[in-house]
């Protein structure tokens, strides 16, 4: 075996007794439910083309603004109702699923890639790229963000890679942050000193010794960024500058429902539900993550 | 006095740079000459419109043009509605300040308690219920909080009007939706920075002095606690004015939010720019006064100076 360089942060408590083994599997049973409700989520974006009795976007005009097929007046095909087009809500939701999640993910990505990037940088060399970094971080965060995003998308037309873009300007701030002041940390312990030291050069002590200590830190920052993001997602699509018709998106669904509202409390609060149960369980996620991954953190 | 004046150029350069952004992403797309004039123009009348608007100027022009007569608060007139820009904004200010500011009572009011609360009554029942509290509400998005409000208070009970400007009932829907906005991640930031200062040995004295339970939480514990959450707030302002944006819209409330959605659809650059440039404003002076409290509030910072 080779030795290996990168020593194993002692946050993994003495196996031995019974008694920390216990907490231990307590504490990974609060991301067991988080991930059983979002594996289905997921299952459902993918296969939601066959899952989806109709097709999101057929329109019944004769069945328009049905409630859902338990109230008085439901039609028993229509779960979940229909909205002002006589669309199937219940499909409507499943194809949802299959835009907020990926519009998310993708946003956190590139916001994980250039914060982690900038963060490290920053946190490694400081000086002069530190005090750019923070100054950008800085201006960034005392700005009303979503006034920041309305202008330009409004301006640049709602494209499908603007709104990641927006998204992303908004998600790596976080991660310079954190890992900008975690460089600093890990940055000064003996082993990296020690490498240095041996003539490592610094993209190896970078990439091979402070990056591999910092990914647990940044999957918490991601996950608990993505119900953020799925949030300012659905926010921008409901002003009705993210995702356009006919792609189907749960803001972009609330935004069209809502002068309905009077006439149809399902075509609201479905989609909404939806957003919540997504954003809820991401960020419970997120949670039980950071318990397990880092406790250091758990205090806050 | 370095500090605040290291703050002032700061916040010089975020508006600045707030300022620049808008106004090249403004030009980035789209012709405002073209959305004004109606049916199918001659290139004559759109040159005329151009000339009118002065769009036809080299874009550094319209730049310096801008910035100079920007700290002037002149941002000129306003395309859609013909008349001055900054005057149509302050006109429509004082609907979001009523706004924005209940909000932040609303939710400073019922926040904190609960925070300090849960944090008193650290692992108990009090502290379970505010905590799952906090986290469902960090997790509803606050557009369609507004409308399940709208729903139930609106329509359904018909205690409070759907939307609409005029009275206080009102103003209750759209101040809560905004004030649910912040609610929950004020209510974490109150419990942990009060769990933070509860630990302390100042806390332990003074209970083992005899002083009462809330005598040392409100007193000692509140007054150390609020530091990291005034700044907090400060930051949650710009939050608020974003979301002021959102609610707005749902409520039919006609505030700078509002204007500013309708401005940015017309393209009436006077109007995106003058709104924009006093919201950022805003925020700006907001945090400065936050500074200040800090000084009062804090004898370490005051006496650094």
């Amino acid at each position: 075996m080779t030795p290996r360089v990168v020593p194993i942060k002692p946050c993994a408590p003495d196996v031995s007794s019974e008694k920390t083994t216990f907490r231990v599997r307590r504490r990974h049973l609060k991301i067991v439910l988080p991930i059983a409700v979002l594996c289905a989520v997921v299952a459902v974006a993918v296969f939601a083309p066959a899952l989806a009795p109709f097709d999101p976007t057929s329109q019944h005009l004769s069945l328009r603004l049905r409630p859902p097929s338990w109230i008085k007046g439901g039609d028993p095909r229509f779960l979940l109702g229909t909205d002002h087009l006589g669309r199937d809500i219940l499909s409507r939701l499943y194809y949802g699923a299959r835009v907020s999640l990926p519009i998310a993910l993708a946003a956190t990505t590139t916001g994980a890639l250039i914060g982690i990037t900038l963060g490290l940088l920053s946190g490694y060399f400081r000086g002069v790229v530190d005090s750019i970094v923070t100054k950008l971080i800085d201006i960034q965060l005392s700005f009303p963000f979503i006034l920041f995003a309305i202008a330009v998308i409004a301006i640049s037309g709602p494209k499908l890679y603007m709104l990641v873009l927006v998204l992303a300007a908004r998600s790596w701030t976080t991660f310079a942050r954190v890992v900008r002041g975690e460089t600093f940390v890990i940055g000064g312990n003996d082993y990296v000193v020690a490498a240095r030291a041996l003539g490592a050069s610094q993209p190896r002590v970078i990439f091979r010794h402070i990056l591999p200590n910092i990914l647990p830190l940044a999957v918490v920052i991601g996950t608990l960024d993505i119900g953020a993001l799925i949030i300012l997602e659905s926010t921008l699509s409901f002003l009705g500058l993210g995702v356009q018709p006919p792609t189907v998106s749960w803001g972009r669904e609330l935004s069209e429902a809502r002068q309905y509202i009077q006439l149809a409390w399902w075509t609201t609060t479905f989609p909404g539900l939806a957003l919540l149960v997504v954003v809820l369980f991401v960020n419970l996620l997120g949670d039980g993550l950071r318990d397990i991954l880092d406790p250091r953190l758990r205090a806050r | 006095m370095t500090r605040l004046t290291q703050r002032l150029f700061h916040f010089a350069i975020v508006i600045l740079g707030v300022t620049t952004l808008v106004f090249i992403a403004l030009r980035m797309t789209g012709d405002p000459a073209l959305m004004l004039l109606p049916g199918d123009p001659t290139p004559e009348d759109i040159m005329l419109a151009r000339q009118k608007l002065g769009v036809d100027q080299p874009w550094l022009t319209q730049y310096i043009t801008f910035i100079s007569s920007a700290f002037r608060g002149d941002f000129g007139v306003s395309f859609q509605h013909g008349v001055d820009a900054t005057g149509l904004v302050f006109e429509r200010l004082p609907a979001t300040a009523a706004l924005a500011g209940s909000a932040l009572l609303l939710a400073a009011a019922f926040a904190i308690p609960l925070g300090i609360l849960a944090a008193v009554y650290r692992g108990t029942v009090i502290d379970l219920i505010v905590m799952v509290l906090a986290v469902i509400g960090q997790g509803v998005p606050f557009f369609w909080l507004g409308l399940m409000l709208i729903l139930i208070f609106g329509v359904e009970l018909r205690w409070f009007p759907t939307g609409g400007y005029g009275g206080w009932q009102h103003l209750i829907l759209p101040s809560l939706t905004l004030a649910g906005y912040i609610a929950a991640s004020t209510a974490r930031l109150a419990r942990s920075s009060m769990l933070e200062v509860l630990g302390r040995d100042y806390m332990r004295t003074a209970r083992a002095k005899g002083l009462a339970l809330h005598v040392v939480v409100l007193k000692h514990g509140l007054r150390n606690a609020a530091i990291p959450l005034i700044t907090f707030l400060g930051l949650q302002m710009g939050l608020l004015l974003g979301g002021t944006v959102v609610v707005e819209e749902i409520f039919g409330w006609p505030g700078v939010g509002r204007l500013l959605l309708q401005a940015i659809s017309y393209r009436d650059y006077p109007v995106v720019q003058a709104a924009t440039f006093i919201l950022a404003m805003i925020f700006v002076l907001v945090n400065i006064l936050v500074d200040l409290i800090y000084t009062v509030l804090d004898p370490r910072i005051r006496d650094q100076r």
